[in-house]
């Protein structure tokens, strides 16, 4: 370590003398460089400066009206956006840096009003909803929608088959949920492109009602739709280690994308929460599209729709070979397979231009 | 561990290993002792070839030790190099053709021409011992239709190769995850005569397809033993950079896809649970 030191010292001055001045150097400079390091993250005024611009709209919103928890949020959301709008500059599809600056200027924005709400600032430009089906666990689907509820969404269309009296208490307890009660159960993916048709929002958030996710997970997906991305994905892909340790079924995932030729998109697929899709998307697949997932998926590549990831959510575990929902999803890649073999033709434009087929005679079909 | 020498670019066997070649060569002796010559084969080898002159003696060598009662018939297309002097003087079976066939296509001639039960595809430019061979060819001859070779290519790495994730993933959809990675696009493998006369001659050339039809009409298809071809072939670094064989072979594997969803239902025979599919059209 420290002979590295010295090396790349004596590179940069090479008429420095060393026993006299090297060690004492060398010891210097360890603070200076943990100094420079702290000093990095040149955003921190910035963020700083949303703090105080958030404490003044605060204090001058409070003192136009009462406020509730939900009027803050509004009013947050509102002025946030506009701020963000003229002072975001370059930097503005850095999410990272949008996010606290939102989450800075709404502490700011609630220190200065005195009225405190749960909230994660996104400054969307377009109307945004998001659809969960409630499987049977109560506790699981509070969670959602505690999580739903501070983003800023339009409306939380909740799609419940044969739903208990509480857990159809505790849907209609959310301030923008529309609960959609069917007389029986159906298949989740069933169930979230019917919600995905009764949403007239621009972009549309697909969450697990099982697997709760933290509210900043969920807002980067909206945050991606927005204006930017067709069909937003969990970034599986990220995450996803090496070939021998994957399961089966991402396999199957990463040879779809492969062979539509987006290899960039890895294992990631549409068939794994969450997901968001933009209006385009939606109108240009069809709300029925989701009813597997996995030809949505392909058929979103064979209409070039900008497909991305908005960053890795750890979800509920993919169905392995022995597993009951196995056939389900391998049963999907073959009618995804079908579908892209059916527009690019039975190589899927990897031709074969070499081999000498007319020696060959009969196939046996 | 140290390393062998390589004489020069391209070479990939240590030099003494092509001294002792010379020797052999030098020797002549008749190496095609097949046994009772009017009795019918037992096994097949075949081996396409393409300029392969560097090992084809010593491959065909191998081939013929793998059963007392063995033929080998050798597929020369577009070979320059003088392959065909050596595959005639070697006692195969020698099929010529002038123009390059195509990828595999020579797999596809030479099993037209075999009259073995058991039939062995192998390349030339990858000397296996003749022991390695055998044990496919055995598999065979105790009942298995495709003995395939045990190899997966490498897999410990985040992103592989595409040919090692479109076998491990048509091996999936097939409903055969443990089959793993291996595929009769690699060598070595022995079919049976029931497995040819299922799939046909022709399917051979698209090994996927082939090897598609096999599990598909329920014939014994399994791995036998690892014979790590990855490290045995020559890395042709040149050929994949400027004609990689990846989108070929990849290719293949869609073709096999596209035969499979022919002969099963929408969903490739799975179920789809109960997805009531009526209600959002």
């Amino acid at each position: 370590m420290k002979k590295k030191r010295r090396s790349t010292k004596r590179a940069v001055r090479p008429s420095a003398r060393r026993r006299t001045v090297r060690p004492s150097r060398s010891r210097k400079l360890r603070p200076k460089t943990g100094a420079t390091k702290r000093r990095k993250p040149a955003a921190r005024t910035g963020t700083y400066a949303d703090y105080a611009a958030g404490a003044n709209d605060g204090a001058a919103w409070r003192g136009s009206q009462p406020g509730t928890p939900e009027m803050l949020r509004e009013a947050v959301l509102e002025s946030w956006k506009r701020r963000f709008r003229d002072t975001a500059g370059r930097r503005k599809a850095d999410w990272r840096l949008t996010l606290q600056r939102g989450k800075h200027y709404a502490a700011g924005f609630m220190q200065g009003s005195g009225v405190r709400a749960a909230i994660c600032p996104v400054p969307l430009q377009m109307k945004a909803s998001a659809v969960v089906y409630a499987g049977e666990n109560e506790t699981a689907l509070f969670q959602t929608l505690s999580q739903l509820e501070v983003l800023p969404l339009h409306e939380i269309v909740i799609v419940a088959g044969q739903p208990t009296e509480s857990l159809f208490a505790l849907a209609r307890g959310f301030g923008n949920a529309v609960v959609v009660v069917l007389p029986d159960r159906v298949d989740p993916d069933i169930g979230r492109a019917l919600g995905a048709k009764l949403t007239g929002a621009d972009t549309v958030l697909f969450v697990d009602g099982e697997q709760p996710v933290g509210s900043d997970q969920l807002a980067r997906f909206l945050w991606e739709c927005d204006g930017k991305l067709d069909v937003v994905l969990n970034d599986l892909g990220s995450r996803m280690g090496t070939f021998r340790r994957r399961k089966a079924i991402e396999r199957l995932h990463e040879f779809l994308n492969a062979s539509l030729k987006r290899e960039d998109l890895k294992i990631n697929s549409l068939s794994v929460l969450p997901f968001a899709l933009s209006r385009q998307a939606l109108d240009s697949l069809g709300a029925g599209a989701l009813s597997v997932p996995v030809k949505a998926h392909a058929l979103a590549i064979l209409k070039g729709l900008r497909i991305g990831t908005g960053g890795f959510v750890r979800g509920g575990a993919l169905p392995d070979y022995a597993d009951s929902r196995w056939k389900k999803v391998a049963g999907d890649h073959a009618e995804a397979w079908r579908e892209a073999l059916g527009v690019r033709g039975n190589r899927m434009h990897f031709a074969d231009s070499t081999r000498n087929r007319g020696l060959l005679g009969e196939w046996v079909t | 561990m140290r390393k062998p020498k390589f004489a020069g670019k391209g070479r990939k066997r240590p030099i003494r290993q092509a001294a002792s070649e010379q020797e052999n060569l030098d020797a002549q002796e008749p190496i095609h002792l097949t046994g009772d010559p009017w009795q019918a084969p037992k096994v097949s080898v075949i081996v396409p070839v393409m300029n392969e002159r560097r090992t084809l003696r010593r491959v065909i060598r191998e081939a013929f030790r793998v059963h007392p009662h063995t033929e080998v018939i050798v597929v020369i297309n577009g070979s320059t190099d003088g392959s065909l002097d050596i595959a005639r003087r070697s006692g195969a079976k020698v099929l010529v053709y002038d123009r390059p066939l195509g990828h595999d296509v020579g797999r596809s001639i030479g099993a037209r021409e075999a009259m073995g039960d058991i039939l062995l595809f192998i390349d030339a430019d990858m000397v296996i011992p003749a022991a390695k061979l055998r044990v496919f060819v055995d598999a065979v001859a105790r009942g298995m239709d495709v003995a395939l070779n045990d190899y997966s290519g490498p897999v410990d790495l985040p992103v592989v190769h595409g040919v090692v994730l479109a076998k491990h993933a048509l091996n999936t959809l097939l409903g055969r995850p443990d089959l793993a990675g291996a595929s009769m696009t690699a060598i070595p493998h022995a079919i049976s005569r029931r497995a040819l006369s299922a799939f046909g001659c022709s399917a051979l050339s698209v090994p996927p397809l082939a090897h598609t039809m096999a599990i598909r009409h329920g014939l014994k298809v399994e791995r036998v033993v690892p014979v790590n071809v990855g490290k045995l072939n020559p890395v042709r670094l040149k050929r994949e950079r400027t004609n990689s064989l990846e989108p070929l072979i990849v290719g293949d594997h869609l073709e096999a896809i596209h035969w499979w969803l022919k002969h099963t239902d929408f969903r490739g025979g799975y179920e789809d649970g109960f997805r009531q599919r009526g209600m959002v059209r």
